[in-house]
Protein backbone atom coordinates (compact mmCIF):
# COMPACT_ATOMS: atom_id res chain seq x y z
CA UNK A 1 0.00 0.00 0.00
CA UNK A 2 1.46 3.70 -1.09
CA UNK A 3 -0.80 5.67 0.80
CA UNK A 4 -0.29 4.30 4.44
CA UNK A 5 0.95 7.80 5.49
CA UNK A 6 -2.39 8.51 6.80
CA UNK A 7 -2.45 5.87 9.15
CA UNK A 8 1.51 6.10 10.23
CA UNK A 9 2.64 6.22 13.85
CA UNK A 10 1.18 9.59 14.22
CA UNK A 11 -1.71 9.21 12.78
CA UNK A 12 -2.42 5.89 13.75
CA UNK A 13 -5.43 4.49 16.09
CA UNK A 14 -6.32 1.95 19.15
CA UNK A 15 -4.88 -0.82 16.65
CA UNK A 16 -1.73 -0.68 14.15
CA UNK A 17 -1.29 -0.42 10.55
CA UNK A 18 0.88 -3.56 10.62
CA UNK A 19 -1.38 -5.42 13.23
CA UNK A 20 -4.57 -4.93 10.49
CA UNK A 21 -2.15 -5.81 7.45
CA UNK A 22 -1.61 -9.18 9.16
CA UNK A 23 -3.46 -11.22 7.23
CA UNK A 24 -5.25 -12.63 10.38
CA UNK A 25 -5.82 -9.52 11.57
CA UNK A 26 -7.57 -8.02 7.57
CA UNK A 27 -9.76 -10.48 7.70
CA UNK A 28 -11.06 -10.26 11.41
CA UNK A 29 -11.36 -6.21 10.06
CA UNK A 30 -13.71 -7.14 7.65
CA UNK A 31 -15.57 -9.24 9.15
CA UNK A 32 -15.71 -6.92 11.62
CA UNK A 33 -16.64 -3.74 9.33
CA UNK A 34 -19.30 -5.95 7.69
CA UNK A 35 -21.22 -7.42 10.57
CA UNK A 36 -21.30 -3.76 11.96
CA UNK A 37 -22.45 -2.12 8.89
CA UNK A 38 -25.43 -4.69 8.59
CA UNK A 39 -25.98 -4.24 11.75
CA UNK A 40 -26.45 -0.52 11.26
CA UNK A 41 -28.30 -0.91 7.95
CA UNK A 42 -31.21 -2.88 10.00
CA UNK A 43 -30.87 -0.71 13.59
CA UNK A 44 -30.63 2.97 11.58
CA UNK A 45 -32.50 2.55 8.23
CA UNK A 46 -34.73 -0.45 9.09
CA UNK A 47 -37.10 1.87 10.86
CA UNK A 48 -37.16 4.87 8.38
CA UNK A 49 -37.53 2.39 5.78
CA UNK A 50 -40.88 0.60 7.71
CA UNK A 51 -42.00 4.17 8.31
CA UNK A 52 -41.56 5.08 4.32
CA UNK A 53 -43.44 1.39 3.10
CA UNK A 54 -45.69 1.94 5.60
CA UNK A 55 -47.17 5.00 3.94
CA UNK A 56 -46.95 3.20 0.73
CA UNK A 57 -49.47 0.85 2.42
CA UNK A 58 -52.89 0.19 2.19
CA UNK A 59 -54.12 1.00 5.76
CA UNK A 60 -55.37 -3.23 5.91
CA UNK A 61 -52.15 -4.06 4.47
CA UNK A 62 -49.87 -1.78 7.43
CA UNK A 63 -52.08 -3.28 10.22
CA UNK A 64 -51.42 -6.88 8.70
CA UNK A 65 -49.90 -9.57 10.83
CA UNK A 66 -47.28 -10.93 9.77
CA UNK A 67 -46.28 -7.36 8.34
CA UNK A 68 -45.24 -7.20 4.71
CA UNK A 69 -41.74 -6.51 3.78
CA UNK A 70 -42.36 -5.17 0.86
CA UNK A 71 -45.57 -3.20 -0.38
CA UNK A 72 -48.09 -5.16 -2.52
CA UNK A 73 -49.64 -2.38 -4.68
CA UNK A 74 -47.71 0.94 -3.52
CA UNK A 75 -49.12 3.69 -3.77
CA UNK A 76 -48.98 7.28 -3.19
CA UNK A 77 -52.43 7.95 -2.26
CA UNK A 78 -51.43 8.40 1.35
CA UNK A 79 -49.13 10.93 1.04
CA UNK A 80 -51.43 12.95 -0.82
CA UNK A 81 -54.42 12.71 1.30
CA UNK A 82 -52.22 13.56 4.41
CA UNK A 83 -51.05 16.44 2.01
CA UNK A 84 -55.08 17.57 1.56
CA UNK A 85 -56.75 16.29 4.54
CA UNK A 86 -54.06 18.13 7.21
CA UNK A 87 -53.26 20.72 4.58
CA UNK A 88 -49.49 20.24 5.31
CA UNK A 89 -48.42 22.59 2.49
CA UNK A 90 -49.79 25.38 5.14
CA UNK A 91 -47.85 23.42 8.17
CA UNK A 92 -44.59 23.52 6.28
CA UNK A 93 -45.08 27.30 5.16
CA UNK A 94 -45.72 27.95 8.77
CA UNK A 95 -43.10 25.87 10.12
CA UNK A 96 -40.42 27.91 7.72
CA UNK A 97 -41.64 30.99 8.64
CA UNK A 98 -40.86 30.38 12.39
CA UNK A 99 -37.78 28.49 10.98
CA UNK A 100 -36.60 32.18 9.75
CA UNK A 101 -38.22 34.18 11.56
CA UNK A 102 -36.22 32.60 14.59
CA UNK A 103 -33.57 32.52 12.58
CA UNK A 104 -33.29 36.27 11.18
CA UNK A 105 -33.60 37.54 14.98
CA UNK A 106 -31.18 35.69 16.56
CA UNK A 107 -28.53 36.51 13.73
CA UNK A 108 -29.43 40.34 14.30
CA UNK A 109 -29.56 40.22 18.52
CA UNK A 110 -26.62 37.77 18.32
CA UNK A 111 -24.11 39.05 16.54
CA UNK A 112 -24.39 42.43 17.95
CA UNK A 113 -24.35 40.96 21.40
CA UNK A 114 -21.37 39.25 20.25
CA UNK A 115 -19.35 42.23 18.74
CA UNK A 116 -20.20 43.76 22.03
CA UNK A 117 -18.74 41.48 23.99
CA UNK A 118 -15.53 40.42 22.02
CA UNK A 119 -14.97 44.23 20.76
CA UNK A 120 -16.65 46.90 21.95
CA UNK A 121 -16.37 45.86 26.13
CA UNK A 122 -18.44 48.19 27.40
CA UNK A 123 -17.44 48.84 30.85
CA UNK A 124 -18.87 50.62 33.60
CA UNK A 125 -16.40 53.19 34.83
CA UNK A 126 -15.65 51.07 37.86
CA UNK A 127 -15.28 47.69 36.92
CA UNK A 128 -12.37 46.94 34.31
CA UNK A 129 -14.24 44.05 32.24
CA UNK A 130 -18.44 43.28 31.85
CA UNK A 131 -19.55 40.58 33.97
CA UNK A 132 -23.31 40.09 32.73
CA UNK A 133 -22.65 37.54 30.28
CA UNK A 134 -26.07 35.72 29.47
CA UNK A 135 -26.06 31.69 30.64
CA UNK B 1 -30.63 51.71 15.77
CA UNK B 2 -27.19 51.53 17.18
CA UNK B 3 -25.59 52.19 13.52
CA UNK B 4 -25.63 55.90 14.07
CA UNK B 5 -23.09 56.01 16.70
CA UNK B 6 -21.52 53.85 14.96
CA UNK B 7 -17.61 55.82 14.34
CA UNK B 8 -14.72 53.94 13.16
CA UNK B 9 -12.78 54.04 16.25
CA UNK B 10 -15.07 51.89 17.79
CA UNK B 11 -14.78 48.53 15.30
CA UNK B 12 -11.05 49.14 16.31
CA UNK B 13 -10.01 46.05 19.05
CA UNK B 14 -8.72 46.95 22.37
CA UNK B 15 -12.06 47.61 24.35
CA UNK B 16 -13.51 51.07 25.73
CA UNK B 17 -11.95 50.73 28.88
CA UNK B 18 -8.42 50.74 26.75
CA UNK B 19 -8.95 53.57 25.05
CA UNK B 20 -11.03 55.53 26.98
CA UNK B 21 -7.86 55.90 29.17
CA UNK B 22 -5.54 56.51 26.24
CA UNK B 23 -7.87 59.34 24.93
CA UNK B 24 -9.12 60.44 28.22
CA UNK B 25 -12.03 62.43 28.13
CA UNK B 26 -15.67 61.17 30.04
CA UNK B 27 -17.44 62.17 27.39
CA UNK B 28 -15.99 60.10 24.56
CA UNK B 29 -15.55 56.90 27.56
CA UNK B 30 -19.45 57.68 27.87
CA UNK B 31 -20.15 57.46 24.15
CA UNK B 32 -17.89 54.45 23.32
CA UNK B 33 -19.70 52.73 26.26
CA UNK B 34 -23.19 53.27 25.13
CA UNK B 35 -22.38 52.16 21.36
CA UNK B 36 -21.64 48.92 23.55
CA UNK B 37 -24.48 48.80 25.73
CA UNK B 38 -26.70 49.54 22.87
CA UNK B 39 -25.33 46.36 21.05
CA UNK B 40 -26.06 44.50 23.60
CA UNK B 41 -29.58 46.00 24.47
CA UNK B 42 -31.46 43.37 21.69
CA UNK B 43 -30.12 40.43 23.06
CA UNK B 44 -30.25 41.39 26.52
CA UNK B 45 -34.01 42.41 25.99
CA UNK B 46 -35.24 39.16 24.93
CA UNK B 47 -33.31 37.24 28.05
CA UNK B 48 -35.18 39.15 30.07
CA UNK B 49 -38.30 38.66 28.88
CA UNK B 50 -37.84 35.02 27.25
CA UNK B 51 -35.57 33.53 30.00
CA UNK B 52 -35.09 35.79 32.89
CA UNK B 53 -38.51 36.82 33.76
CA UNK B 54 -40.20 33.53 33.56
CA UNK B 55 -37.90 32.24 36.11
CA UNK B 56 -38.27 35.15 38.58
CA UNK B 57 -42.32 34.57 37.51
CA UNK B 58 -41.85 30.88 38.44
CA UNK B 59 -39.92 31.37 41.69
CA UNK B 60 -42.59 33.79 42.87
CA UNK B 61 -45.43 31.84 42.14
CA UNK B 62 -43.87 28.58 43.70
CA UNK B 63 -44.89 30.52 46.87
CA UNK B 64 -48.64 31.66 45.79
CA UNK B 65 -51.38 30.42 45.94
CA UNK B 66 -54.34 31.32 43.32
CA UNK B 67 -58.31 30.59 43.93
CA UNK B 68 -60.33 32.13 41.93
CA UNK B 69 -58.63 34.52 40.66
CA UNK B 70 -57.45 35.90 44.20
CA UNK B 71 -53.89 35.74 44.95
CA UNK B 72 -52.64 34.72 48.34
CA UNK B 73 -49.02 34.39 49.76
CA UNK B 74 -48.44 30.86 50.87
CA UNK B 75 -45.05 30.55 52.30
CA UNK B 76 -44.21 27.14 51.49
CA UNK B 77 -47.16 25.41 51.47
CA UNK B 78 -46.96 24.58 47.82
CA UNK B 79 -43.70 22.83 48.82
CA UNK B 80 -45.38 20.50 51.44
CA UNK B 81 -48.60 19.88 49.34
CA UNK B 82 -45.84 18.69 45.99
CA UNK B 83 -43.94 16.82 48.85
CA UNK B 84 -47.36 14.96 49.72
CA UNK B 85 -48.25 14.50 46.34
CA UNK B 86 -49.39 10.75 45.80
CA UNK B 87 -47.06 10.21 42.46
CA UNK B 88 -44.21 12.85 43.97
CA UNK B 89 -41.95 9.92 45.08
CA UNK B 90 -43.10 7.94 42.28
CA UNK B 91 -41.70 10.32 39.39
CA UNK B 92 -38.88 11.31 41.52
CA UNK B 93 -37.81 7.22 41.49
CA UNK B 94 -39.11 6.59 37.66
CA UNK B 95 -37.20 10.20 36.57
CA UNK B 96 -33.91 8.60 38.83
CA UNK B 97 -34.44 5.16 36.75
CA UNK B 98 -34.60 6.92 33.07
CA UNK B 99 -31.47 8.48 34.01
CA UNK B 100 -29.37 5.89 35.40
CA UNK B 101 -30.38 3.50 32.78
CA UNK B 102 -29.54 6.29 30.07
CA UNK B 103 -26.39 6.89 31.45
CA UNK B 104 -25.54 3.11 30.69
CA UNK B 105 -27.05 3.09 27.58
CA UNK B 106 -26.44 6.81 25.71
CA UNK B 107 -23.47 7.78 27.71
CA UNK B 108 -21.65 4.53 27.89
CA UNK B 109 -22.40 2.72 24.29
CA UNK B 110 -21.94 5.92 22.32
CA UNK B 111 -18.21 6.14 23.24
CA UNK B 112 -17.31 2.71 22.27
CA UNK B 113 -19.60 2.65 19.01
CA UNK B 114 -17.59 5.80 18.51
CA UNK B 115 -14.00 3.98 19.31
CA UNK B 116 -15.33 1.28 17.25
CA UNK B 117 -16.08 3.50 14.42
CA UNK B 118 -12.80 5.57 14.45
CA UNK B 119 -10.89 2.12 13.86
CA UNK B 120 -12.89 1.44 10.52
CA UNK B 121 -10.66 2.77 7.42
CA UNK B 122 -13.82 2.17 5.22
CA UNK B 123 -17.30 3.26 5.13
CA UNK B 124 -16.79 5.53 8.17
CA UNK B 125 -18.24 8.55 6.84
CA UNK B 126 -21.41 6.25 5.32
CA UNK B 127 -21.75 4.87 9.36
CA UNK B 128 -21.75 8.46 10.89
CA UNK B 129 -24.32 9.37 8.36
CA UNK B 130 -26.49 6.19 9.53
CA UNK B 131 -26.24 7.17 13.13
CA UNK B 132 -27.01 10.21 12.80
CA UNK B 133 -30.00 9.61 10.99
CA UNK B 134 -32.89 9.29 13.72
CA UNK B 135 -31.22 13.27 15.07
CA UNK B 136 -32.65 14.72 11.95
CA UNK B 137 -35.98 12.76 12.57
CA UNK B 138 -38.49 15.43 14.65
CA UNK B 139 -38.72 13.23 18.13
CA UNK B 140 -42.45 13.33 18.02
CA UNK B 141 -42.51 11.06 14.57
CA UNK B 142 -39.74 8.69 15.60
CA UNK B 143 -41.87 8.65 19.02
CA UNK B 144 -44.66 7.24 17.34
CA UNK B 145 -42.44 4.98 15.21
CA UNK B 146 -41.64 3.19 18.40
CA UNK B 147 -45.23 3.27 19.80
CA UNK B 148 -46.42 0.86 16.73
CA UNK B 149 -42.87 -0.70 17.10
CA UNK B 150 -43.82 -1.95 21.14
CA UNK B 151 -47.42 -3.16 20.40
CA UNK B 152 -47.89 -5.89 22.42
CA UNK B 153 -48.86 -9.67 21.43
CA UNK B 154 -46.82 -9.69 18.53
CA UNK B 155 -48.63 -7.14 16.35
CA UNK B 156 -45.69 -5.02 17.07
CA UNK B 157 -42.46 -5.50 14.93
CA UNK B 158 -39.98 -5.90 18.37
CA UNK B 159 -42.64 -8.75 19.64
CA UNK B 160 -43.03 -9.98 15.77
CA UNK B 161 -39.42 -10.69 15.61
CA UNK B 162 -38.27 -11.91 19.27
CA UNK B 163 -41.05 -14.19 18.85
CA UNK B 164 -39.95 -15.59 15.12
CA UNK B 165 -36.58 -16.12 16.96
CA UNK B 166 -38.28 -17.78 19.71
CA UNK B 167 -37.02 -15.34 22.61
CA UNK B 168 -39.42 -14.51 25.11
CA UNK B 169 -41.68 -11.29 24.24
CA UNK B 170 -42.55 -8.43 26.15
CA UNK B 171 -45.44 -6.17 26.78
CA UNK B 172 -43.44 -3.09 26.63
CA UNK B 173 -44.51 0.10 27.58
CA UNK B 174 -47.80 -1.80 28.85
CA UNK B 175 -45.92 -3.66 31.63
CA UNK B 176 -44.84 -1.27 34.55
CA UNK B 177 -41.57 -3.24 35.16
CA UNK B 178 -40.66 -2.91 31.38
CA UNK B 179 -42.13 0.80 30.55
CA UNK B 180 -38.65 2.78 32.23
CA UNK B 181 -36.35 0.79 30.12
CA UNK B 182 -38.37 0.77 26.98
CA UNK B 183 -38.38 4.42 27.04
CA UNK B 184 -34.58 4.47 27.48
CA UNK B 185 -34.41 2.26 24.51
CA UNK B 186 -36.63 4.40 21.97
CA UNK B 187 -34.82 7.97 23.81
CA UNK B 188 -31.13 5.88 23.05
CA UNK B 189 -32.30 5.19 19.19
CA UNK B 190 -32.81 9.24 19.08
CA UNK B 191 -29.89 10.73 20.77
CA UNK B 192 -27.07 8.43 20.17
CA UNK B 193 -25.75 9.90 16.58
CA UNK B 194 -25.09 13.24 18.62
CA UNK B 195 -22.72 11.75 21.09
CA UNK B 196 -21.08 9.78 18.90
CA UNK B 197 -19.84 12.46 16.56
CA UNK B 198 -18.50 14.20 19.32
CA UNK B 199 -16.77 11.38 20.88
CA UNK B 200 -15.28 10.72 17.34
CA UNK B 201 -14.49 14.50 17.01
CA UNK B 202 -12.55 13.46 20.23
CA UNK B 203 -11.13 10.57 19.46
CA UNK B 204 -9.46 12.16 16.16
CA UNK B 205 -7.51 14.73 18.39
CA UNK B 206 -5.82 11.82 20.05
CA UNK B 207 -1.88 11.95 18.84
CA UNK B 208 -0.73 8.66 17.83
CA UNK B 209 2.04 8.51 19.35
CA UNK B 210 0.62 7.96 22.42
CA UNK B 211 -1.04 4.78 21.23
CA UNK B 212 2.29 3.37 19.52
CA UNK B 213 4.38 4.46 22.77
CA UNK B 214 1.86 2.49 24.70
CA UNK B 215 1.85 -0.34 22.61
CA UNK B 216 5.81 -1.00 22.45
CA UNK B 217 5.46 -0.58 26.38
CA UNK B 218 3.14 -3.57 25.97
CA UNK B 219 -0.32 -2.65 26.50
CA UNK B 220 -3.08 -4.72 25.05
CA UNK B 221 -6.15 -3.31 23.90
CA UNK B 222 -8.04 -2.64 26.79
CA UNK B 223 -4.80 -1.51 28.61
CA UNK B 224 -4.77 0.72 25.93
CA UNK B 225 -8.42 2.40 26.21
CA UNK B 226 -7.81 2.37 29.34
CA UNK B 227 -4.68 4.60 29.60
CA UNK B 228 -4.39 5.97 26.80
CA UNK B 229 -8.36 6.58 25.22
CA UNK B 230 -10.32 7.50 28.40
CA UNK B 231 -7.65 9.98 30.08
CA UNK B 232 -7.35 11.86 26.33
CA UNK B 233 -10.97 12.13 26.25
CA UNK B 234 -11.86 12.98 29.99
CA UNK B 235 -13.08 16.55 29.73
CA UNK B 236 -15.38 15.87 26.86
CA UNK B 237 -16.36 12.67 29.03
CA UNK B 238 -16.90 14.79 31.61
CA UNK B 239 -19.02 17.63 29.86
CA UNK B 240 -21.03 15.09 28.18
CA UNK B 241 -21.88 13.23 31.51
CA UNK B 242 -23.43 16.36 32.72
CA UNK B 243 -25.23 17.35 30.14
CA UNK B 244 -26.47 13.87 29.86
CA UNK B 245 -27.72 14.37 33.21
CA UNK B 246 -29.08 17.33 33.03
CA UNK B 247 -31.18 16.61 29.83
CA UNK B 248 -32.18 13.37 31.08
CA UNK B 249 -33.76 14.35 34.38
CA UNK B 250 -36.01 16.45 32.10
CA UNK B 251 -37.84 13.26 30.56
CA UNK B 252 -41.10 14.79 28.89
CA UNK B 253 -41.77 13.59 25.36
CA UNK B 254 -40.86 10.15 25.44
CA UNK B 255 -43.90 9.12 28.31
CA UNK B 256 -46.17 11.55 26.87
CA UNK B 257 -45.85 10.04 23.37
CA UNK B 258 -45.33 6.25 24.02
CA UNK B 259 -46.94 5.84 27.43
CA UNK B 260 -50.06 8.12 27.80
CA UNK B 261 -48.22 11.02 29.76
CA UNK B 262 -48.15 8.24 33.30
CA UNK B 263 -48.20 4.77 31.74
CA UNK B 264 -49.47 2.09 33.24
CA UNK B 265 -50.26 2.32 36.90
CA UNK B 266 -47.97 5.58 37.32
CA UNK B 267 -45.06 3.90 35.86
CA UNK B 268 -44.00 6.30 33.40
CA UNK B 269 -44.78 9.45 35.48
CA UNK B 270 -41.82 11.70 35.41
CA UNK B 271 -41.29 14.79 37.10
CA UNK B 272 -41.87 17.20 34.35
CA UNK B 273 -44.81 15.54 33.64
CA UNK B 274 -46.42 15.06 36.99
CA UNK B 275 -45.73 19.19 36.66
CA UNK B 276 -47.25 19.49 33.50
CA UNK B 277 -50.06 17.58 34.98
CA UNK B 278 -50.45 20.39 37.85
CA UNK B 279 -49.71 23.22 35.75
CA UNK B 280 -52.62 22.21 33.19
CA UNK B 281 -54.71 19.46 33.81
CA UNK B 282 -55.24 20.03 37.48
CA UNK B 283 -55.07 24.14 37.07
CA UNK B 284 -52.65 24.33 40.17
CA UNK B 285 -49.96 26.78 38.35
CA UNK B 286 -48.87 27.48 41.76
CA UNK B 287 -47.88 23.71 42.35
CA UNK B 288 -46.32 23.17 39.11
CA UNK B 289 -43.56 25.76 40.07
CA UNK B 290 -43.15 24.58 43.39
CA UNK B 291 -41.78 21.44 41.57
CA UNK B 292 -40.33 23.38 39.01
CA UNK B 293 -38.06 24.67 41.39
CA UNK B 294 -37.04 21.22 42.81
CA UNK B 295 -36.40 20.21 39.80
CA UNK B 296 -34.05 23.38 39.09
CA UNK B 297 -32.14 23.00 42.80
CA UNK B 298 -31.37 19.13 41.88
CA UNK B 299 -30.24 20.28 38.42
CA UNK B 300 -28.70 23.42 39.72
CA UNK B 301 -26.96 21.53 42.70
CA UNK B 302 -25.63 19.06 39.99
CA UNK B 303 -24.23 21.32 37.83
CA UNK B 304 -22.60 23.32 40.72
CA UNK B 305 -21.18 20.24 42.10
CA UNK B 306 -19.61 19.31 38.34
CA UNK B 307 -18.30 22.83 38.07
CA UNK B 308 -16.77 22.46 41.73
CA UNK B 309 -15.19 19.01 41.33
CA UNK B 310 -15.00 18.92 37.37
CA UNK B 311 -11.83 18.29 35.84
CA UNK B 312 -11.54 21.09 33.84
CA UNK B 313 -9.65 23.76 36.30
CA UNK B 314 -6.73 23.96 37.83
CA UNK B 315 -5.06 21.31 40.76
CA UNK B 316 -5.58 23.91 43.81
CA UNK B 317 -8.83 25.01 43.05
CA UNK B 318 -10.25 21.83 42.21
CA UNK B 319 -9.29 20.06 45.68
CA UNK B 320 -12.84 20.66 47.78
CA UNK B 321 -12.59 21.04 51.54
CA UNK B 322 -12.81 18.32 53.08
CA UNK B 323 -10.05 16.60 51.35
CA UNK B 324 -6.87 17.32 53.39
CA UNK B 325 -4.62 19.68 51.76
CA UNK B 326 -1.33 18.22 50.76
CA UNK B 327 1.52 20.27 52.28
CA UNK B 328 4.14 20.69 49.65
CA UNK B 329 7.75 21.06 51.07
CA UNK B 330 9.47 23.41 49.03
CA UNK B 331 13.03 22.00 48.92
CA UNK B 332 15.27 23.36 51.27
CA UNK B 333 18.47 23.46 49.45
CA UNK B 334 21.67 24.71 50.76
Amino acid sequence: MAKTSRFDSTNRTLISLARLNRPGGKRLYWTVVTIVVAAACIIFLGPLYWMVTGGLKTSLEYAQNPPTLIPKHPSLTNYSDAWTDLDLGRLILNTAFYAFGALAFQIVLDVTAAFAFSKLKPSSPGSSSPRCSPP
Amino acid sequence: MAATTMNPTVAKPGGAQQRASRSGGLRRRFFDNVTGWLFLLGATVCFAFFSWYPMVREFIMSFQRTRRGVTTWVGWDNYVRMWNDPSFGQAWRNTLEFTVLALLLAYVLPFFVAILFNEFRHAQGFLRVLVYLPVMLPPASALYLFAYAYFPDNSGIFNYVLHSLHLPTSQWVQSPSMTIPSLVLASTWINIGGSVLIYLAALQNIPGELYEAAELDGAGLFRRIWTVTIPQTRLILSLMFMLQVVATMQLFIEPVILANGDGVEGSAESVVYLMYQHAFNFNDLNGGAALGVMLLVVLAGFSGLYAWLGPNKTKKETRPPWRKRRVSTPPTGP
